[in-house]
């Protein structure tokens, strides 16, 4: 599929950008005509003050002398290149670089259209990855639609060369323009010498020699181009004539998508909010997913009538790039708001992000599942809040109540029953009737055996308790305690002759069946040393407890139970 | 003609079938769900844990409760996911790991736990102010949890009082959500609990002797304690 020549670029090219920033930041194309003017000059202007005899290049006073109802709003180049650099993050989705190139151009490379068309269209554009000319036009269409979605218009031309593709989604004839390779110098010939964008000096002496387009610049002997101009005269030949083999600049996004807008009227109930929020959503789940990131929280801001803002901060279970799954906690913020003032613009940020892996489901899988538990977990995490909803982590630690540590709760896919049998090392064996199946599953007891923590221990052994002597339980009780008490409770011991007949705990004393120990735990000598012997007590009336002497003071401490 | 008449009512099917799928849930799932411990299951009517209906456990602090609503979650080996509310703040995952629980396919929930790495509180029962608000909080969430569809067995360790304003219309909610969302609920209420959810099952658990004794409960009246060897005990 590799072809010989310049490599292939879409060129996406925004016409006034400063003022569909504008249009785009208030959320529609309503209102006053609206130029953009920078040191005293018009640059940009939209379509019903162009009518209004509004162009380019007009000095302000002649702009609003000509349009008396125009608005007039000052340039913000800045704002222009985030906004740029903004699409051309949500562009990496569908092409491999992306370059931005101010002040209003994004260039892509099409040299892979025909791979995209597979991995991310298929169906209906399954013919686009045969043919790589249909590829690149589905990869402009794709593009431009892209950024339909995010509020903005764009021409778009496919050719070979950075100079070419850029010079036609300006000036070309149409609004997308596919240019077949090695037909770049006669597609460039009718567009005028300001579509290459030479630099001023060459390209003012060629206007004084009335060079007027690229085809007549093109037509001129290299020699004679070199003699006057120099390399730049070379250079702009060159591009003339289509060829133009400079790569692509990587354009590697930095900073985490922001996006604003002002509502048309202040806002005071929840609708209204959640319209927007939707659209500004959309725009940055759209940037996220083309870096293939998803947020794990996220930052709403309100701007309130008549000054103040109200930050919210939406924790997600899962980073997603999805807009949808995120409207689903914001919305129960939104819903719970008491605001002091009407709110009068939206800005969302993702403050948090996370790679999003990408999903495969199984046979038996059931997406609707996946939907359903995303949304019960950004329901319990925006009631419930950060830490209150967690999965548990062994820790390689002696201290027991340090021997686990949250994290968060990321279910993978279940496991099917040979991907268990090869990581458990389980044989499969033969069916008595035929075909595979696994051996049954070890035992409660087997399992507490083998995965249960094994700390620095003293052997532990039966004792004598009033007369009785205990057995290990034939019940296949856990090693640990399955309830362990966040504060210890004091007890003290009763007996006489060295025999422990009760313990105490609280007001009331608990008469001892049986005792199981001691099992010495002790360690971490470098932050916080501990030495405890703990206890298995059988309790009349009570069970099972899990009781500790401490080694610094010698006090008992009831510590859990085998619940 | 038949051929006509008949047309439009397979339209009919295939539209129903169609608004079916778009309106699908999460798969409703029945039967019961063994613990795979004996003296647990003999005493159950169908041999394990209701789907879609809420299960009691009763018994004292020591009387196996937790380790036979683990003992289900590991039960379910892959089936689904399983969600321990705990209200407690106790749940020792070592345990639930020993047991062969899954740990990460198990979501520990602890309302009223804001810290990260597993904050505990105190274990009394709430009674009025902010350990309300953690009761009420505790049964939102297995609420949401029971009828998300999401997970297949559910445990809620929240011991309640008649103090509880608004737990009691709280807790015969439960039950519809269970129905709802097709998991096995189970409900740990301590011995002598005065409020108690509407259960299809309700269970009691003692130690005796180092064993886990159940007894199933019907109305008042208690059935003979059961061992695990296949008789009454």
């Amino acid at each position: 599929m590799r072809r010989e020549g310049p490599p292939r670029v879409l060129a996406l090219w925004l016409p006034d950008l400063p003022v569909q920033r504008l249009r785009r930041g208030r959320g529609g194309d309503g209102g006053a005509p609206l130029a953009v003017a920078a040191e005293g000059r018009i640059v940009a202007c939209d379509a019903s003050a162009r009518s209004g005899g509004v162009c380019a290049g007009m000095s302000a006073a002649e702009a609003l002398a000509a349009c008396g109802a125009l608005e007039m709003a000052m340039a913000e180049p800045a704002a222009d290149l985030a906004a740029l650099r903004g699409l051309g993050e949500a562009l990496l989705a569908i092409a491999p670089v992306v370059e931005v190139a101010p002040p209003d151009v994004l260039l892509l490379d099409a040299g892979a259209a025909h791979l995209a068309a597979v991995g991310r269209w298929g169906g209906a554009e399954r013919g686009a990855a045969q043919d790589p000319d249909a590829a690149e036009a589905a990869l402009a269409d794709r593009g431009r639609a892209l950024a339909a979605e995010l509020g903005w218009a764009t021409r778009a031309a496919v050719a070979g060369g950075r100079g070419p593709a850029r010079a036609l989604a300006r000036y070309g004839p149409r609004d997308a323009v596919r240019v077949a390779p090695g037909d770049e110098a006669r597609a460039l010939a009718p567009l005028p010498l300001a579509a290459l964008a030479l630099p001023d000096d060459v390209a003012g002496r060629l206007a004084a020699l009335g060079i007027r387009d690229a085809g007549a610049l093109a037509r001129l002997p290299p020699e004679t181009l070199a003699h006057r101009f120099g390399e730049a005269g070379v250079s702009a030949w060159r591009l003339a004539r289509g060829r133009d083999e400079t790569p692509l600049v990587p354009f590697t996004p930095e900073t985490l998508p922001v996006e604003a807008i002002e509502l048309e009227a202040p806002a005071e109930t929840a609708e209204p909010l959640l319209f927007a929020l939707k659209r500004i959503a959309d725009r940055v789940a759209a940037r996220l997913a083309g870096r293939g990131l998803g947020a794990t929280r996220l930052k709403l801001v309100l701007k309130l009538d008549p000054r103040g803002e109200e930050r919210i901060l939406i924790p997600l279970a899962h980073p997603t790039a999805s807009a949808a799954r995120w409207l689903v906690p914001a919305k129960e913020h939104v819903f719970a708001l008491r605001l002091p003032g009407a709110v009068t613009a939206l800005g969302l940020a993702a403050i948090e992000v996370a790679p999003v892996e990408p999903e495969q489901l199984a046979i038996g899988d059931r997406p609707e599942a996946l939907a359903a538990l995303e949304t019960v977990l950004s329901r319990l995490a925006v009631r419930l809040g950060d830490g209150a909803l967690f999965a548990a982590e062994p820790v390689e630690r002696y201290r027991p109540e340090a021997a686990y540590r949250a994290v968060a709760f990321r279910p993978a896919a279940a496991p099917s029953a040979l991907a268990l049998a090869v990581a458990s090392g389980r044989r499969l064996r033969r069916h008595p009737i035929g075909g595979l199946c696994l051996p049954p599953p070890p035992t409660s007891t087997a399992i507490t055996a083998a995965a249960a923590p094994r700390p620095k221990r003293r052997r532990p052994g039966t004792a004598r308790t009033a007369g009785a002597v205990t057995e290990a339980a034939a019940d296949p009780a856990p090693f640990r305690p399955t309830r362990l008490l966040a504060a210890p409770r004091l007890a003290v011991a009763e007996g006489e002759g060295g025999r422990i007949t009760a313990v105490r705990v609280g007001p009331r004393a608990w008469p001892v069946l049986a005792l199981e120990g001691p099992e010495r735990i002790s360690g971490e000598w470098w932050a916080s040393p501990f030495d405890r012997e703990y206890w298995r007590v059988r309790l009349d009336g009570l069970g099972d407890c899990w009781i500790y002497r401490d080694g610094a003071d010698g006090r008992l401490w009831l510590h859990g139970f085998f619940d | 003609m038949p051929t006509e008449a008949v047309a439009p009512t397979l339209v009919l099917a295939r539209l129903r079938e169609e608004i079916r799928r778009i309106e699908r849930r999460p798969a409703r799932r029945g039967g019961c769900v063994p613990c795979r411990r004996p003296e647990v299951d003999e005493a159950l009517p169908g041999g394990g844990f209701p789907r879609g209906a809420i299960s009691e456990l009763r018994g004292g602090p020591a009387s196996g409760k937790t380790a036979v609503a683990l003992a289900v979650f590991a039960a379910l080996e892959g089936e689904g996911l399983a969600a321990y509310v705990d209200g407690r703040g106790e749940l020792y995952p070592p345990a639930a790991a020993a047991l062969g629980v899954d740990l990460a396919r198990l979501l520990i929930v602890r309302p009223g736990v804001t810290a990260a790495a597993g904050g505990t509180r105190a274990a009394d029962p709430p009674r009025g102010g902010p350990a309300r608000e953690v009761a009420l909080t505790a049964l939102w969430a297995a609420e949401a949890l029971l009828a998300s569809g999401a997970f297949a067995a559910v445990a809620v360790d929240m011991p309640l009082t008649h103090a509880v304003r608004g737990a009691d219309a709280m807790l015969r909610r439960l039950q519809a959500a269970a129905e709802k969302g097709g998991a096995v609920g189970l409900w740990l209420s301590p011995s002598g609990s005065a409020l108690r959810p509407p259960a299809a099952v309700r269970v009691e658990l003692a130690s005796r002797g180092g064993r886990t004794v159940a007894r199933r409960l019907v109305g008042e009246a208690p059935a003979p304690w059961r061992n695990g060897a296949g008789d009454a005990a």
